[in-house]
């Protein structure tokens, strides 16, 4: 165990030096001065000082591979530079916004999950039934739906019409009621897949001989399904559950902007609208970083499950 | 099976901690540096006489309530000006936190009365011809917010100066280019007298680079950038306006208090909360609902707005949508300094000349092209389908069909037949070259782009690759001379609201090399623009913006389009009355003079 997780850090590691690189060296690239990229144009463009000012801070003075490692130290001091609009760092920026994605993200999370499964399990024992095409019609709506067009609906029925929930922005303080339609909206489509996934295993487990066996020894039905089944259906969903996740907190964008989110996505869109190289830097490393941290976690919770994978 | 047990233990503390995490307070949002809390303000204010009309001692006013604004952005926030880009520059006055030296008055968007003097309460312009300087006597006892002491030209010096790039290189404030080739310095003569060193004096006066009705800089305390320096001060915004922000974070809100006892006008409202909501379909829904007040809407929702009961303001101003034919850059020599300037000219582009003066018959051949497609323009088309008829159509621009100077001869048909003889005269299209077009992001914007570029397409042949990229991509083009793609904005100028006598083609000229252009630098506008910048008679300065007009329709360099006003809603059940002061100024959707506010009590 303790050399695959070894394994799989060295793995993580490698990754993250692979995506500094690919970010270090984008900026390199074609031989143009990088200062081209950080330098807003912002009324009368950069003074000669200026310039000359960036050009020591990146360390334009020293070889390439020399360049990067003082990047690389940078980066790992948690120095990201600083935003090209606004001159702050971009680790301040990035500081502010993670919470409000997170916080988005795990209540979109919990409710893939917590819709997902269930329904998932319902379907497949219930298979052939109402339930199951109804389950299946849910899932099939999530994945169709943009969630650009789900939010809006959700707040034309729910706010509009009805005034059962606000319209939008994050509220102040922790209010509850302003998680509802854009956790919904963002998790929508991961109960989907949920739902899918858990189905097809459950209904692949249900098959198995140990279920039958089980029956005839005249187990009840809900400790067959939840004791039995379910338990040994429960690896693909665990796998696809950190993805997730990651995937909520890079790509919420178009949720953060229907429902006013002030989250790192929004951040990270109009970084790139902007074209302000150093916080666009700065998010994609908090992603990548992200995505191979909560990788890793489900890479250690699928070795508990299946010892196949850490003996392999 | 210990294993398995583990994994359900690791979820159920997975989950729980969700809940927790879900459960925690957000952080407490970044607050200014402390300061000792405001002394009362009551009777500090003893406005002494001025030559315009002056505004009056509030009534006492006991601000209550909460009121809510959607706005599409609240841009980037920075309370120190040289990090205060565009969009903040404006929004720390246009949300009366900071003040300026003057406003314009009531209802004036033609610009027929003086403006009103806010923080200034005088002004002396030198005698010389042209004039040097400009001084701005202020008001004594207007004191800054947080006990930061009394408002003086130190601090009016410090506010013009941390902001232009010519005082502050490294300044990216929003007018930092503005005023770096109209304002050598700002100078505080004694405690209450500011003397501005013009570098070009500008016949525009205090309407264009001083009142809130365009752009200017918002006056801030000296003493806090003294106390924290640049980096500090970023997050502390001190003014003098009748509301303090207590919050501003990028792509969240504004956040401000009442000051009470305002030395001018205490606001009704206690708390204002203006929130940034880029999805217009949620500022709608916003409106609908109650939760907004005030809501910057797109301008197809507004006619559905007021049917469904709010009220709808304007600004008085109209946007012009200008297509600029740029890539013309005839001038040889700086026009002030005399330095030779190396543009590149892509002569690839059939809208592309050189000057006029070295190449006829080339000059010749691009002004029918640009004919052409001026003449392929369906403006009353645009307006009824893209802008459901709340526009109207511009021709030519800089000048709007509104100002009374408006010369029927400026007009130009949609007129395809006639597009299609020019074209033919000039040769035709070049085979292998597309037109060229970049637009903005706004919806309407891209729109308006799509509709040109189809009609082109099916009236000329002409097919236009369209370009919708972030305008801060296009831009730096624009700065440094170098592009040729047209591009379909307002510009600088483009402003119904605009007086028609205001000197014209600064940005069409060298004058403004360094900074932001339109892409083109063409001597007579050049020649244009120092003539009237210069000249103090009207009735000359009218002759020569006739004369711009006349050679800008020849040449066809900047066809207009439409036009498109600024349009707020606000629900009546909430406010009674609101005087929304003119401003050519789109920040925040031109908001403004919230402390003007009544509520429905």
């Amino acid at each position: 165990m303790g050399r695959f997780l070894l394994r799989r850090l060295g793995f993580m590691v490698l990754a993250l030096i692979g995506a500094t690189l690919l970010v270090f060296f984008v900026s390199r690239v074609g031989g143009r001065d990088p200062r081209y990229l950080y330098a807003q144009e912002g009324g009368y463009g950069l003074s000669p000082a200026m310039w000359e000012e960036l050009g020591r801070r990146l360390h334009l003075d020293k070889p390439l591979v020399v360049q990067y490692l003082m990047w690389l130290r940078d980066v790992a001091r948690g120095d990201l530079g600083e935003s090209l609009t606004d001159r702050r760092p971009v680790r301040d920026k990035l500081g502010e916004r993670i919470p409000n994605t997170v916080r988005l993200a795990l209540g979109a999370w919990l409710f893939a999950t917590l819709m997902g499964v269930p329904l998932g399990v319902l379907s497949a024992v219930k298979r052939g039934t109402i339930w199951d095409y109804l389950g299946r019609a849910f899932a099939m709506m999530g994945q169709a739906a943009p969630p650009f067009w789900v939010g809006l609906m959700a707040i034309f029925l729910f706010s509009v019409k009805w005034r059962l929930l606000p319209t939008g922005t994050m509220g102040e303080g922790l209010a509850i009621r302003n998680y509802i339609m854009p956790s919904i909206t963002l998790g929508w489509l991961a109960a989907a897949g949920y739902l899918r996934l858990t189905r097809s295993a459950m209904l692949e487990v249900l098959d198995a001989e140990f279920i039958k066996l089980a029956r005839a020894k005249g187990v009840s039905e809900p400790l067959v399904i939840w004791k039995h089944a379910f338990r040994n259906a429960l690896i693909p969903p665990l796998t696809l559950s950190a993805l997730i996740l990651a995937g909520f907190l890079a790509g919420a964008v178009v949720v953060e902007t229907v429902f006013s989110w002030p989250g790192v996505g929004r951040l990270a869109y109009e970084a790139v609208m902007g074209d302000d190289y150093a916080l666009i830097t700065g998010c994609v490393l908090v992603f990548t970083a992200g995505y191979l941290v909560l990788n890793f976690l489900t890479d250690i919770a699928y070795a508990y499950i299946d010892p196949r994978v850490r003996l392999g | 099976m210990g294993r398995k047990r583990a994994v359900f233990v690791i979820l159920g503390a997975v989950i729980a901690a969700t809940v927790v995490v879900l459960g925690c307070r957000p952080a407490a949002p970044p607050t200014p540096t402390p300061a000792p809390a405001p002394p009362p303000l009551a009777g500090v204010a003893t406005p002494t006489p001025t030559p315009a009309p002056a505004p009056t001692p509030p009534p006492v006013t006991v601000p209550t309530g909460v009121l809510t604004v959607a706005v599409p952005t609240v841009n980037v926030p920075a309370g120190t000006p040289r990090f205060c880009s565009a969009g903040c520059a404006e929004n720390v006055y246009m949300v009366s936190a900071f003040e300026t030296l003057f406003r314009p008055a009531s209802g004036d968007i033609l610009g027929e009365k003086p403006e009103v003097p806010l923080l200034a309460e005088s002004w002396a312009l030198d005698s010389a011809y042209p004039p040097r300087w400009l001084d701005f006597r202020l008001r004594r006892g207007i004191p800054f917010h947080r006990g930061y002491g009394e408002m003086t030209a130190e601090d009016v010096a410090f506010s013009f100066n941390d902001a232009n790039s010519r005082t502050t290189p490294e300044s990216i404030h929003g007018q930092a280019g503005d005023f770096y080739p109209l304002i050598e310095k700002v100078e505080a003569l004694d405690k209450y007298t500011a003397r501005l060193w013009y570098v070009q004096y500008d016949s525009r006066g205090l309407r264009h680079r001083f009142s809130l009705f365009w752009q200017t800089a918002g006056i801030t305390s000296k003493k806090v950038f003294d106390e924290l320096g640049p980096e500090r001060m970023r997050t502390v915004f001190i003014g003098t306006g009748p509301f303090m922000i207590t919050e501003y974070t990028q792509n969240k809100g504004i956040f401000l208090e009442a000051v009470d006892n305002h030395w001018r006008k205490t606001p009704a409202f206690r708390t204002v909360r203006i929130l940034e909501v880029p999805e217009a379909a949620t500022r709608r829904a916003m409106a609908l609902t109650g939760e907004a007040d005030i809501v910057v809407p797109a301008l197809k929702d507004v006619p559905d707005l007021v049917r469904a009961g709010l009220k709808s303001v304007e600004t008085g101003n109209y946007a012009q949508m200008i297509i600029f034919f740029t890539g013309n850059y005839w001038e040889k020599k700086h026009v002030l300094t005399g330095e030779p300037l190396d543009r590149k000219l892509d002569l690839t582009k059939p809208w592309v000349s050189p000057n006029p003066e070295d190449d006829p018959e080339r000059a010749e051949r691009a002004r029918k092209i640009r004919w052409a497609l001026a003449l392929a323009i369906d403006r009353e088309g645009l307006n009824k389908a893209i802008l459901q008829g709340l526009g109207r159509p511009t021709y030519i621009g800089y000048v709007s069909i509104a100002h009374k100077e408006f010369q029927e001869r400026w007009k130009v048909p949609f007129d395809p037949a006639r597009a299609r003889q020019m074209l033919r005269e000039a040769g035709g299209w070049p085979a292998g070259v597309n037109m060229e077009m970049h637009c903005w992001t706004p919806a309407v914007w891209s729109e308006l782009c799509e509709a040109i570029a189809n009609v082109w397409l099916t009236e000329l042949g002409v097919k236009t690759d369209i370009e919708k990229v972030a305008y801060t991509v296009y831009r730096p083009g624009l700065v440094r001379r170098t592009t040729s793609k047209p591009i379909i904005f307002p510009g600088d100028d483009g402003h119904s609201g605009f007086p028609y006598r205001w000197a014209k083609g600064f940005t069409n000229s060298s004058i403004s090399s360094g900074g932001f252009g339109v892409g083109m630098e063409i001597p007579k506008m050049s020649e244009l623009y120092l003539k009237t910048a210069v000249e103090l008679d009207p009735v000359k300065q009218k002759q020569y913006v006739d004369e711009f007009h006349d050679y800008s329709h020849y040449w066809m360099l900047q066809p207009g389009t439409v036009e498109f006003p600024y349009i707020l809603v606000y629900n009546p059940r909430r406010i009674a009355s609101w005087d929304l002061l003119p401003t050519t100024n789109s920040n925040l959707g031109g908001l403004n003079n919230l402390e003007s506010i009544v509520p429905v009590r």
